[in-house]
């Protein structure tokens, strides 16, 4: 017996103190702020009152590859997929805009963002915004004539030819993280309008399954079910916009 | 004397559980701030510039050069929504120095497109200076920093990401949104982006090519212009 029952004791007691140590650490690392990301949130307060305007702001930070394969490696082409909740935690908007390496996004969160609510005649002041960065996974309709009228909450980079799809019908609801993505939120407050970034966080599993309910089946649901109404419109609009228009690469 | 035994145990537990989250969180701690230190790279967005609006403010702090008492350059690109790079220079900043920038003077009034540029992104690399511009032969165009690393002058090609070391930078936001016809305006640091080394190297090659196409002094564009030192 090398170890008698004190030895055993106090080796017990160290596992346990490094065990509560640790558990107690994992807590307040989760806390950190991270500044970018693939999964952003961040709120929105007093949209579409009389306090002001108010935007969020995306950008993709990283660089494209000179070498990818495709346009939209090349230009490091990000889709940010929008969710818009309202207090209640229920998904009332999404929307996919594609986004190129350093390029911006600005989107008015009352017009934009909170005004076509799936809750038909329930004005969305306040909420909260959440963005993953996916993959584009779609690709513009074909040319017709007259022209398609594809639905604005799909955006497309007709540069690159590629849309986002926040429903992602074609990989069966299921997104694939893209790039990182850094953002800013306005904020009305009763006085004044106020700004924060956005925090960074990564997608779980079962954000991004549809397996486990995640936001693209719940967006495919309330799209369906609203018939459009419950969609946000991306500044780049769908076909048609050219977003990116580089010297090179 | 099983309960007081069993209280010493708890307390044990608990007081070694403080000490190891203490050493933990120590070395956390300093592993986080490292993370946040390290990276040369950082990002912020602009709105609402040239637009007769009041003028927005760049803010550049180089907060450990005084640690290490060598100078940084701050290279500046400067993008409009679409991604294109639009501006691009490069400052150096001595130890503790700090370098004020104004929007819409030195960071969107030249832009190589020749369209006005009212919103957009401005990403800030931190990297070394170039010391043998220092003692360069005059006539040989050393730079002591170069955006572009070089693109037309190799002895320029001098010039990296200062890994393990960050600039602090900040810039108002001119938010003027207020339906009413006031304005508002946020302050927002640099957001650091984790990017690789390697696209410091795309971004010197599209500087070179935004300030060939910008044209020559005095009618030149896409080159924007250094703070003023504010010692």
């Amino acid at each position: 017996m090398l170890l008698g029952k004190k030895g055993l004791c106090t080796s017990t007691a160290i596992l346990l103190a490094v065990a509560i140590a640790t558990f107690g650490w994992s807590g307040v690392a989760a806390a950190e702020e991270e500044e970018y990301g693939t999964e952003l949130q961040n709120y929105f307060s007093n949209a579409s009152t009389s306090g002001g305007t108010a935007y969020i702001n995306i950008t993709a930070p990283l660089e494209g590859d000179p070498a990818g394969a495709t346009a939209a490696e090349r230009e490091g082409e990000t889709c940010a997929m929008i969710y818009v909740f309202n207090t209640e935690q229920s998904l009332q908007a999404c929307c996919g805009c594609p986004l190129t390496a350093d390029g911006l996004l600005t989107l008015n969160i009352t017009t934009q963002l909170a005004g076509n609510p799936v809750a038909l005649g329930r004005l969305l002041q306040d909420g909260s915004i959440r963005i993953i960065s996916s993959l584009p996974n779609a690709v513009p309709p074909p040319a017709t004539t007259p022209p398609a009228s594809p639905a604005d909450y799909v955006g497309c980079d007709s540069n690159t030819q590629v849309c986002c799809n926040p429903a992602a019908p074609a990989q069966g609801g299921t997104l694939v993280p893209g790039n990182e993505l850094v953002a800013w939120g306005d904020h009305i407050q009763a006085t004044a309008i106020t700004e924060t970034v956005f925090q960074a966080d990564v997608p779980t599993a079962g954000e991004l399954d549809f397996a486990d309910d995640g936001l693209a089946e719940a967006c495919g649901a309330i799209v369906r079910l609203g018939s459009l109404q419950g969609t946000c419109t991306c500044p780049t609009g769908a076909v048609g916009f050219t977003p990116t228009r580089k010297h090179r690469r | 004397m099983f309960r007081n035994g069993a209280i010493k145990a708890a307390l044990g537990v608990l007081a070694s559980a403080g000490l190891v989250f203490f050493a933990i969180g120590t070395y956390a701690g300093t592993a986080f701030a490292d993370n946040f230190d390290e990276d040369p790279f950082s990002v912020n967005y602009f709105q609402n510039a040239q637009t007769g609006g009041p003028d927005d403010t760049m803010r550049i702090v180089d907060p450990d050069a005084y640690k290490r008492g060598v100078d940084a350059c701050a290279n500046i690109y400067v993008f409009d929504p679409q991604e294109e790079m639009v501006e691009c220079c490069a400052c150096p900043i001595t130890p503790s120095g700090r370098l004020d920038f104004s929007l819409n003077k030195q960071l969107t009034a030249l832009p190589v497109t020749g369209v006005t540029l009212n919103s957009g992104t401005i990403k800030i690399v931190r990297t070394n200076v170039n010391l043998a511009a220092l003692v360069a032969p005059p006539g040989e165009q050393v730079l002591f920093c170069d955006p572009t690393d070089g693109a037309s002058n190799p002895l320029n090609d001098a010039f990296a990401p200062d890994t393990g070391h960050h600039l602090l930078n900040w810039l108002t936001h001119d938010l003027n949104r207020f339906s009413t016809g006031g304005t508002a305006v946020s302050e927002q640091v640099f957001q650091s982006t984790g990017e690789p080394v390697g696209d410091f190297d795309i971004l010197a090659e599209e500087c070179a090519v935004t300030q060939v196409s910008g044209g020559s002094y005095p009618t030149a564009s896409g080159i924007c212009g250094c703070g003023t030192e504010v010692q």
